[in-house]
């Protein structure tokens, strides 16, 4: 009969080191500021790339899969409504961070949040260029 | 108890495990699609106790259930991280032996396990964003992980107190 400890003291040190790694990744990647979009993707091609805004909420629907309808703005986004038979995407809810993301297999659709580029995005306004 | 028995009836529960789990509602605060993974605890037993091809047969026995009752995509995760999980098992029991713990196992096949749906899902969507999700499901495969390493081990010593395996060498 196979006998073998429940837990070991190396073995705790190793499984709250990785947790540790974990936590410190998910903390750099989803709470570190900036602002965010929207990214729809179908079949692995973008087809949809929007800000996210402060204001109400709209409806996105998508014209490669017009059963998938998405919510984008309150500073959320969300697949609101789709005709797989799991829901596992409507039932992710409203993304609020950087690299949430709700994915329709069935669909093949995956709603991303992300931080928009700060090197393109961020610039307010360009006064003159380098010649 | 002949061998061919024990494997059944573990392919049996595995089975049933994972078709009780799916009948759950989603949990709140969980991520989405995430599960306990109570099927496998019958895997991991059927690696210590049965050994690894019959391990292996439980990992695509499960696969091909889920095909039936949840169709090709489904199908397609569970036998991706299924088998990454139970190869990751397997690799640690030869490596280390009767010396890692039940939790440890378990732990590492939990997170073995999220490794392979989730590569397997970045591959369909062929979308690598899905990686941002790999710190988050880390996080709850840890604790689901030592969740069922800990049944898991209380099953197995009570399990030795009947002894399965009796007579199975005399087959």
């Amino acid at each position: 009969m196979d006998t073998r400890p429940l837990i070991s003291k190396p073995e705790i040190i190793c499984i709250v080191a990785v947790l540790a790694a974990a936590a410190i990744l998910l903390f750099f990647w989803t709470f570190i500021g900036g602002r965010l979009e929207a990214v729809v993707t179908v079949d692995g091609q973008e087809t949809m790339r929007t800000t996210i805004e402060k204001k109400e909420a709209k409806i996105f629907f998508c014209e490669e899969r017009p059963s998938v309808a998405f919510s984008i703005g309150d500073n959320a986004a969300a697949i609101i409504e789709s005709d797989c038979p799991d829901q596992i995407c409507v039932r992710t809810g409203a993304l609020r961070f950087h690299g949430q993301s709700a994915v329709c297999l069935p669909n093949r659709i995956a709603l991303r949040v992300v931080k928009i580029n700060p090197s393109a995005a961020d610039t307010d306004l360009i006064i003159g260029t380098k010649k | 108890m002949k061998k061919i028995t024990l494997t059944g009836i573990l392919l049996a529960m595995t089975v049933a495990l994972a078709a009780f789990e799916h009948t759950l509602p989603p949990v709140p605060f969980f991520p989405p699609g995430a599960k306990l993974g109570l099927s496998n605890i019958v895997v991991m037993y059927g690696v210590f106790f049965c050994g690894r091809a019959d391990a292996v047969f439980l990992a695509a026995g499960k696969a091909a259930f889920v095909f039936v009752i949840r169709g090709t995509v489904a199908s397609l995760l569970s036998f991706c991280g299924g088998f990454l999980s139970v190869g990751i098992i397997i690799l640690l029991v030869v490596i280390f032996g009767k010396k890692i713990s039940y939790i440890a196992v378990s732990v590492a096949g939990a997170l073995a396990h999220n490794i392979g749906q989730l590569a397997a899902c970045a591959a369909l969507l062929r979308t690598a964003g899905l990686i941002f999700y790999l710190p988050l499901l880390t996080v709850f495969g840890v604790f689901t992980g030592a969740a069922t390493g800990l049944l898991l081990g209380f099953l197995c010593n009570a399990l030795k107190k009947i002894n399965l395996h009796k007579g199975s060498h005399e087959q």
